[in-house]
């Protein structure tokens, strides 16, 4: 209860919510990912969502990645799953460079 | 031929109705007798009488329709009761619809009831935040993300090595140095209830 009085207060001291934040953030990533903006315009949000993917969903066995051919067109099912899966991410990250 | 009693609105003593079928004698001769009582009546029940000739019209219509329909030989029977009580038919038609409108107040007042959303100000908006994000140092994104994932601020404090109230005020302080910078106007107040 203490820290959702405080959050809010910063809120509202901030003038923009944690939520909407994370809206734009999670926006921001979904156009990178469709190469519809450069990395280097979000580069900083980027690096800290790959490695927190990374640490989060290391997914090693591979389990429910799309064929590499596949992984690459830019559809919202993949991108949903390359949000979930580090080695999915890592391998569409070279195809986005 | 059109008929005006003295006070009463005018109806139209047409001989063939709508639809081009002709109007029976009888009905029209029952109407010029029953048309001050009718009057009378719409004025008790709707307040005036200002649709008075309009139901009238109709109720004639309806009558002889009926009459013809029953083969009832012309001025063989009394009409100015069927007449009267088809116009109450049509009286009452006219009170249930004036109940089921409701209605809301002017244009001016429509139009205030429902204001156009402002879509400039939104996409502005959106514009905003995502400036503010990319003058996110590291640290602030990854709380970002860890907030994005549902941890609290006590795991991202400790996965930090920091306190709570530190994580707390680094973010938001960057947050409010990324606005002042860009120069953006805070929003007016309306916040979640986040946390």
């Amino acid at each position: 209860m203490k820290e959702m009085k405080s959050h809010s207060y910063n809120e509202l001291k901030a003038g923009v919510t944690e939520q909407e934040l994370i809206r734009a953030a999670e926006q921001m990533i979904n156009d990178y990912l469709l190469g519809d903006i450069p990395r280097s315009e979000v580069a900083t949000l980027v690096e800290e969502f790959e490695r927190l993917v990374r640490e989060k969903y290391p997914n090693p066995a591979g389990t429910g990645c799309p064929k590499p051919q596949t992984l690459r067109e830019r559809k919202a099912g993949n991108i949903d799953h390359i949000k979930k899966c580090w080695p999915c991410l890592e391998e569409y990250r070279r195809f986005l460079r | 031929m059109a008929t005006t009693p003295k006070k009463n609105s005018p109806w139209w003593d047409r001989e063939v109705d709508r639809s081009g079928r002709p109007i029976r004698e009888d009905v029209r001769a029952a109407a010029h007798e029953v048309w001050e009582q009718v009057c009378n009546r719409a004025r008790a029940l709707l307040g005036d009488d200002a649709d008075a000739a309009e139901m009238l019209e109709v109720s004639v219509e309806a009558v002889s329709r009926y009459l013809n329909c029953k083969k009832i030989p012309l001025f063989s029977i009394k009409i100015s009761g069927l007449l009267d009580r088809a116009f109450h038919c049509q009286v009452k038609k006219r009170c249930y619809k004036t109940a089921r409108i409701e209605t809301v107040g002017t244009t001016t007042e429509l139009a205030e009831l429902e204001p156009v959303p402002d879509w400039t100000a939104k996409v502005d908006r959106e514009l905003d935040l995502r400036k503010i994000l990319q003058h996110l140092s590291p640290r602030s994104c990854s709380i970002l993300w860890l907030r994005r994932n549902g941890h609290d601020w006590h795991y991202i404090a400790n996965k930090l090595g920091i306190a709570l109230s530190t994580a707390q005020n680094v973010f938001w302080r960057e947050i409010k140095q990324a606005r002042l910078k860009l120069q953006v106007e805070p929003a007016s107040g309306k916040t979640d209830q986040g946390g």
